[in-house]
């Protein structure tokens, strides 16, 4: 047996053994469902009107899939759709609103379905 | 000095051993690299199906590595440390690469470990059938001492080699839903008929023995086609792929993926 061979199994068998007790942490869990709430995070202007940005926050262990945002401001509606929002994890959308005025939009997810 | 020179010469060998399990690594696991159902699947996927996904393959890639694997060495030692050592190339080449496209989800380390490990498992796979692939040999291998269960693990690996690339796709399951009931028929018997013809042509080891096509196919071909629906099946359950189909919807799926997967046993000789 070489040196490398060893020390290349070594890795292996800590990588291996690692994601294992990753995976199995997680596995054997209760997982919390799908959790989203929304947030604004900059309001910026741009040659179509005003871009909102958004953070959607999953605060549960399981991923949500098409998940729907809407912003509302005055009567405009602007809407976007999230491929995936992981558990525990975040994604970022941007609203267009076309109005004169700097938007301060009510934020909602519409809904989403299992991956 | 001499032991020395041995072992330096021995661990140099192993350097060239190890830049061919890379190799095979990235030959085989890019396509699935660069798919992005995979990357959504690493933590879309249930937590439990990742994890049966990554201990189910360590028998395959233990016997992988007896039959084809990257390196000369044999016997169960070499074959252990070889596995580990194909895991370690395959985690290795997976994070460096979903990080350079920068399709990791650091959200939580449920996340990102699923992610690699669903893309870990293909690779690993890659590396130990980089002799094969690879080497200027292409009599590499231990292929023509196999027993006949290790024919048929052979055809399995070749199953797993070829069809992991299309299981996780959207367009399988497209496939399915729009092929008809007769359309599928149609492809069960096209992948039986070809699985038989390759399988006969290629000469499996014990076939000398068998002779007749007919022995040929009751040996070789029904038994193969029945891993590679239960390997299709399989793969459909990891990939959340088999839920929420009736019976026949179902077989629909498993019937269009075993498709390539019997191209695959077929050729696993060329493949692995």
């Amino acid at each position: 047996m070489s040196r490398v061979q060893a020390c290349c199994a070594v890795a292996g068998a800590i990588v291996l053994l690692g994601a294992v007790a990753v995976l199995a942490s997680a596995a054997f869990s209760k997982p919390l469902p799908a959790n989203l709430t929304i947030r604004n995070d900059d309001v910026r202007a741009s040659a179509g009107g005003w871009v909102v940005d958004v953070v959607v926050v999953n605060e549960g262990d399981l991923a949500a899939a098409a998940v729907d945002i809407e912003g509302q401001f005055g009567d405009e509606r602007s809407n976007v759709s999230l491929d995936y929002v992981p558990g525990k994890g975040e994604k970022r959308a941007s609203l267009v609103f076309s109005g004169a005025q700097k938007p301060e939009p009510r934020l909602r997810v519409l809904g989403w379905s299992e991956p | 000095m001499s032991s020395f020179q041995n072992t330096a010469k021995a661990d140099g060998a192993y350097v060239r051993d190890l830049g061919r399990a890379f190799g095979g690594a990235l030959l085989f696991s890019l396509p699935l690299l660069m798919t992005m159902e995979m990357w959504a699947l690493g933590f879309a996927a249930e937590p439990v199906r990742r994890l049966v996904f990554l201990l189910a393959s360590l028998p395959v890639l233990f016997g992988l590595a007896h039959y084809a694997g990257f390196s000369a060495r044999r016997g169960l030692l070499n074959n252990a440390l070889d596995t580990l050592v194909a895991l370690a190339v395959g985690f290795i080449t997976a994070t460096a690469l979903l990080m350079v496209f920068n399709v990791l989800d650091w959200s939580s380390p449920a996340s990102a470990v699923g992610q690699v490990a669903l893309q870990a498992v293909p690779a690993a796979l890659g590396a130990l059938a980089a002799r094969r692939q690879l080497s200027g040999d292409p009599n590499e291998g231990e292929e023509d001492q196999a027993s006949y269960p290790g024919e048929l693990f052979l055809m399995l690996a070749g199953a797993l080699f070829f069809a992991l690339n299309l299981a996780p796709t959207e367009e399988m399951r497209l496939i399915a839903y729009l092929t008809t009931p007769l359309g599928a028929l149609g492809v069960l018997t096209v992948s039986v008929v070809l699985l038989h013809l390759i399988v006969f042509e290629a000469g499996f080891a014990g076939q000398e023995e068998a002779e007749t096509p007919l022995r040929a196919f009751l040996d070789f071909t029904l038994p193969g086609y029945a891993l590679c629906l239960l390997s299709s099946l399989a793969m459909l359950w990891v990939f959340g792929g088999a839920d929420g189909h009736g019976v026949q919807s179902l077989a629909a799926n498993v019937v269009i993926l075993t498709f390539p997967a019997s191209i695959g046993a077929a050729a696993a000789r060329l493949l692995v």
